[in-house]
């Protein structure tokens, strides 16, 4: 609920964003940005040329459900409320009619309800086909894309496994509305299709030889067009809003924004504003109608206001694995991966084709860009103050440097915290507290060893805890001649003995834990702080940190960052897209950056993740081939452990005064 | 008087032409120069600019402090010590071996085909073949021994060929000469073929030293990392890692100190082959 | 007896040169414990990105040499004939560019080529590899056992330097010209840092990074890529080879 008020904050900064040129800075106004209250149960809408607003909704009395067809203005106002007598979830509006398939008697049978006489008159019956999922209405034909019984064994075995397309029997077709008569597309494997403003069709569909493309499909001279392939995440619905065929589909990403992208794969996306339900979405005339995330409203865009029409912003990244986009608060973002020998390269040649790196702090080559000065201070940038005070103290420091100068932006922290249910583990005499020492840490571990029918309980990660541990360890000490180090590594030997797999115990434990609400284990470890936030109003769990190696008690973070290139050639743009960010950021609150515990919810567990985060230390951390292959040997048995501390401290010395 | 105005005419066109071939001798080098000029001089003399400041970004002149600290950083000297020692120990090695072997091929021995071009196949392989077979002999062998195998195995073809090729260019005359007097095969080796061969030698020898600061890259992937054992750790290991690490100063001058040397060893070569003419 | 002690050696000496090769070979023929042609199936049929990269490789080793000829065969004949103060420092200067370490260069020529206007492009590999200095080093030792009264001759003749060099130069270096030519092809085939740091486009970019990036392929595709990357280099060098030694008597190092 929080976040509607605070979206309505952010769409402020996003808009100041879209700042023309000739200095006309635009207002906010009520048309960008405009909510319907509609009934608790939306199935479906649409919008007529007028801009009415048409949805479906439902009452469950004792032993049936009655359908109500309701009318709103576009100021919101209810005009018409219509009883449907048949069964349905899906409406579409054509020429003063509604039109509705009736599924409940196993045949798709289809129904015009007319608006001004009030009643509706069924056209035909469909035997074939089921679970119609979108449908269009141009001229007098309707154009749906349903399950065709017929098809649904055809075999797409070729589809790549990468491609993740699946089939169950989706076809196109096109009813006549005059004479009731059906024929089908010739679209092989149709995913979804929009209306175009030219009364064409365009469809996205899958080729087992190309892959995804898209394909246009002329309604009155019933031909299609080449293929265009462009590969995007879309599985839900796209519309298009202009006569360039761009269109507006909502990305299935964290943020799931409602996104405008382009047919021609050479376009880039830009996201507009996030927080949207996929599924049903339409798009009439200046404005992009959708149903929230939490199915309480529909809102209406105004598409003008937040497709700016801006240059694109380059970010680049070199950890492969973390396929992270920050939110593009209204610019298209490319993002580039480039290999550690190009970053350096980049960066060391001053390139001017990139404007942001999105760094994380396990990445090495982070710290040499604080220290050698590669990045535009974003002391004077609008906004970041205010964001990096919200944040916790040590956020702050961490994005100091010391000339002060703020170097980067925070965007996510990262803590590795172990969840446990204290009833679970009394059960099976296994003590955890909100603070847990190292000896009973692997005391723990050690009994999940020997206690086989314990294994559904538990689960952990047992690289990332190493590496913790080590992390921990060389914050305080400047080699590993040390008894600690001695101490941990045994300990480590005896009981996170060598294995190929680093996920030990129940795999699918964090899944169901989020997603079935599963509190039946003893211990959970989880480093991701999205996720953390996400289980943290979970009743009778709480939430302990790893253990401390030294005398240093504070927690080891990890933090996902930009910086800004400051010989980017659109430095201008680059920093109020930060500005925006910081913005967005801040009214989000989405993540365990901000300092004000009354942000996050009320609770035990969420008082547990709040003390960990809030006594915290990012570390920017050295690299793993100094020490952790010769340390792996010696967990295999295959090197001595005073060799590897020998060998280690070479490196690490190498390492630190080359 | 007429002859000799057409006299002073022809001398003045020869003259003249004489000029003109000078002239257009030097453009056949200019047209190189240039070239070697963008692509090789400007980058080098940039490289000597940014051992003379002390950050990339900031770009402060500091004279230089850079070379003071370099000299006295101990993994550059413990870099350089590696690069001197793989030059020294495996460079003559690599070359009495060959002129042992092409000495043998050369005199006596038919001539196998398959040997010939058996040299030569070490020099083809490309580096990951060569350290994926390297890996299995040596079992990941942590001394430098394999790298000092792989550098002498890598280049010995091409200098069996060289020197083989300058054997047999020189004229059967001289050794028939040689035996008439009665000289025996040390005799006859060492003060004929010896010095006919010597600029062919110190070719080889320069080839050689090129060759060695290439076998960074079989060295890297043997030891798989940024940071091999102690004594593998040469001049290219300080260099590229002080690349990652955004240090291009430490790179910078020992780049320049690099090449310092390595002019030290050409102007001895050449010093040392003036002599030998003498 | 002395016949069969060299016999002997040859042998050993020949089977130590060949042995990696045949583990190379005999490795990609191997999958799954069985004799079988799967990898070379799998790299011909399944990986089209290696038609791209195969062709590239090629294609820069062929221009490179056939561009470089042209540029370092003039500049030996000129530093042979041309008489100037400097002559002789210059040279010595590029024996000197020749031993430089490519990492001294990577980044200055990175910026160099940026500012060209070059780089990402195939002419930004194409250009720095033709104005490298060994060729002229190597071009002219061979340069100096050429006989004046020839160049005399040609002079009398003509006045284009064009003319004098195709009639009189190098119909007598023919074979000093291969072997020049052979050298410079392998080094060009075998190059890998260039390519990797200074093109972005995979369409581009040549087999030696195929071959490098174990965790882009799996074992069997670069296996056989790598003995396939063996064969074109090794034909080059048994057509030509006889040239090569034909071509490698030095006279006179300065």
């Amino acid at each position: 609920m929080r976040k509607y008020v605070f979206l309505l904050i952010t769409l402020v900064f996003i808009l100041s964003a879209c700042e023309k040129s000739d200095n006309q800075t635009f207002t906010q106004s009520e048309d960008d940005y405009f909510t319907y209250k509609v009934d608790k149960n939306i199935n479906s809408f649409d919008v007529d040329e007028n801009g009415i607003l048409y949805y479906l909704t439902f009452n469950a009395a004792e032993d049936h459900v009655e359908y109500i067809l309701k009318t709103l203005d576009s100021k919101g106002a209810l005009l018409n409320t219509y009883p449907i007598t048949e069964t349905t979830n899906k409406i579409v509006y054509g020429d003063g009619k509604i039109y509705y398939f009736d599924n409940s008697s196993g045949t798709a049978s289809l129904y015009e309800f007319s608006l001004a006489k009030q009643i509706s008159v069924k056209i035909n019956d469909f035997t074939d086909y089921s679970a119609i999922s979108q449908m269009e209405v141009i001229g007098d034909k309707l154009y749906f894309l349903g399950i065709n019984q017929k098809n649904i064994n055809k075999d797409y075995s070729l589809a790549e496994i990468n491609d993740r397309f699946t089939y169950s029997g989706e076809t196109l077709g096109c009813i006549d509305l005059n004479t009731g008569t059906l024929t089908e597309l010739a679209v092989e494997f149709p995913i979804s299709f929009s209306k175009a403003f030219d009364d064409n069709l365009v469809i996205y569909a899958y080729d087992e030889n190309g892959g995804y493309y898209f394909i246009e499909y002329n309604t009155h001279e019933c031909g299609f067009s080449k293929k265009t392939y462009h590969k995007i995440d879309m599985f839900n619905q796209f519309k298009i809003y202009n006569d360039k065929k761009d269109f507006i589909y909502i990305k299935l990403n964290l943020t799931t924004p409602l996104t405008s992208a382009s047919i021609d794969p050479d376009k880039g996306e830009i996201e507009l504003v996030p927080y949207f339900k996929g599924g049903e979405m339409i798009c009439r005339g200046d404005y992009t109608y959708s149903i929230n995330i939490d199915a309480t409203q529909i809102v209406r865009i105004k598409n003008s206001s937040y497709i700016c029409g801006k240059d694109k912003i380059t970010m680049i990244n070199t950890d492969f694995y973390e396929v992270f986009q920050p939110f593009g608060c209204g610019y298209t973002i490319e993002q580039k991966f480039l290999t550690d020998e190009e970053m350096a390269l980049s960066l060391l040649s001053q390139d001017k084709n990139f404007d942001i790196c999105l760094m994380n702090s396990k990445q090495t080559i982070s710290a040499n860009i604080r220290d050698k000065g590669s990045f535009y201070p974003l002391n004077e940038v609008e906004g970041v103050k205010e964001y990096l005070e919200a944040c916790f103290p040590y956020i702050k420091d961490a994005a100091t440097n010391s000339d002060g100068d703020i170097w980067m932006l925070p965007i996510a922290v990262d803590m590795p915290v172990i969840f446990y249910n204290e009833n679970v583990g009394s059960e099976y005499g296994i003590e955890l507290t909100d603070s847990i020492g190292l000896e009973d840490f692997f005391s723990i571990i050690s009994k999940f060893n020997e206690n086989t029918e314990l294994e559904n309980l538990y689960y952990y990660d047992k690289v990332s805890i190493m590496n913790n541990f080590f992390y921990q360890y060389l914050r305080s000490y400047p080699d590993f001649n040390n008894p600690t180090f001695e101490k941990l590594s045994k300990l480590i030997k005896k009981e996170m003995k060598y294995s190929e797999v680093r996920s030990i115990g129940n795999v699918n434990l964090m899944f169901n834990f989020s997603f079935y609400k599963e509190d039946n284990f003893i211990f959970m470890y989880n480093d991701d702080s999205s996720y953390q936030l996400g289980v943290s109003e979970r009743n009778n769990i709480r939430a302990c940190g790893l253990p401390y190696i030294t005398d240093d008690k504070t927690n080891v973070a990890t933090c996902l960052f930009l910086c800004v290139n400051p010989e980017s050639k659109n430095l201008k743009e680059t920093l109020q897209y930060t500005s925006s960010l910081c913005g967005y950021l801040q009214t989000l609150k989405d993540t365990m950056m901000f300092k004000d515990r009354n942000i996050y919810p009320q609770g035990n567990l969420m008082d547990d993740l709040y003390n960990i985060y809030t006594n915290g230390d990012i570390q920017f951390t050295l690299p793993d081939e100094l020490f952790m292959d010769d340390f792996t040997l010696y967990l295999k048995g295959e090197k001595e452990l005073q060799d590897v501390i020998k060998d280690s401290n070479r490196r690490l010395d190498a390492f630190l005064t080359e | 008087m007429k002859n000799h105005s057409i006299l002073r005419k022809q001398e003045h066109k020869r003259t003249r032409h004489k000029l003109k071939w000078n002239t257009k001798c030097k453009l056949c080098i200019g047209l190189s120069m240039i070239g070697t000029l963008i692509f090789f001089v400007i980058p080098y003399i940039r490289v000597l600019y940014y051992s003379l400041i002390d950050n990339q970004f900031r770009r402060n002149f500091v004279g230089i402090s850079n070379y003071i600290d370099t000299l006295s950083n101990k993994y550059f000297l413990l870099a350089l010590k590696n690069s001197l020692l793989l030059i020294i120990i495996c460079v003559p090695v690599l070359i009495l071996l060959a002129l042992f072997i092409s000495l043998a091929l050369a005199y006596g021995i038919k001539r196998l085909r398959a040997t010939r071009v058996a040299f030569i196949l070490p020099m083809l392989l490309p580096t990951a073949s060569i350290v994926l077979v390297w890996r299995m002999l040596f079992q990941n062998n942590e001394t430098v021994l394999p790298i000092y195998l792989l550098f002498i195995w890598k280049n010995i073809g091409i200098c069996i060929i060289l020197l083989t090729a300058a054997f047999t260019s020189i004229e059967q005359e001289m050794f028939e000469a040689a035996s008439l007097e009665g000289t025996n095969t040390y005799q006859l080796h060492r003060y004929i073929t010896v010095p006919l061969i010597a600029p062919t030698i110190l070719f080889t020898i320069l080839l050689s030293i090129v060759n060695s600061f290439k076998v960074f890259k079989e060295s890297y992937l043997y030891y798989g990392g940024n940071y091999p054992p102690e004594n593998s750790y040469t001049l290219q290991y300080y260099m590229n890692n002080n690349f990652l690490k955004l240090d291009y100063q430490a790179l910078a001058t020992g780049a320049i100190l690099t090449s310092l040397l390595i002019f030290i060893i050409v102007l001895g070569g050449l010093v040392l082959q003036r002599r030998y003419y003498k | 007896m002395k016949k069969v002690i060299n016999a002997v050696i040859i042998t050993i000496l020949t089977v130590l040169f060949i042995f990696p090769v045949a583990a190379a070979i005999i490795n990609s023929l191997q999958f799954g414990g069985t004799i079988t042609l799967n990898n070379y199936m799998e790299l011909f049929f399944d990986c089209f990105i290696f038609y791209p990269m195969f062709w590239n490789s090629l294609f820069y080793a062929v221009v490179i040499t056939l561009l470089q000829l042209i540029v370092i065969i003039p500049c030996a004949f000129g530093f042979i004939q041309a008489k100037f103060r400097g002559r002789d420092t210059l040279y010595v200067f590029y024996i000197m560019l020749m031993m430089m370490p490519l990492q001294v260069t990577i980044l200055p020529n990175f910026i160099g080529l940026r500012d060209l206007g070059i780089l990402y492009t195939r002419l930004g590999i194409i250009l720095p590899m033709i104005f490298a200095p060994f060729g002229v080093i190597v071009m002219h030792q061979y340069m100096k056992s050429i006989d004046d009264s020839i160049i005399e001759a040609a002079r009398m003749d003509t006045s284009s330097m064009v003319q004098i060099i195709l009639t009189a130069v190098v119909p007598q270096l023919r074979v000093c010209i291969f072997a020049v030519a052979l050298f410079v092809f392998a080094e060009c085939w075998n190059m890998v840092e260039q390519p990797l740091l200074f093109l972005r486009d995979n369409k581009l970019k040549t087999l030696t990074i195929m071959i490098s990036q174990t965790d882009t392929f799996n074992t069997a595709i670069l296996s056989s890529a790598a003995v396939i990357f063996m064969i074109p280099i090794l034909l080059v060098y048994l057509f030509f080879h006889e040239y090569l030694e034909k071509g490698l008597t030095l006279k006179d190092l300065s």
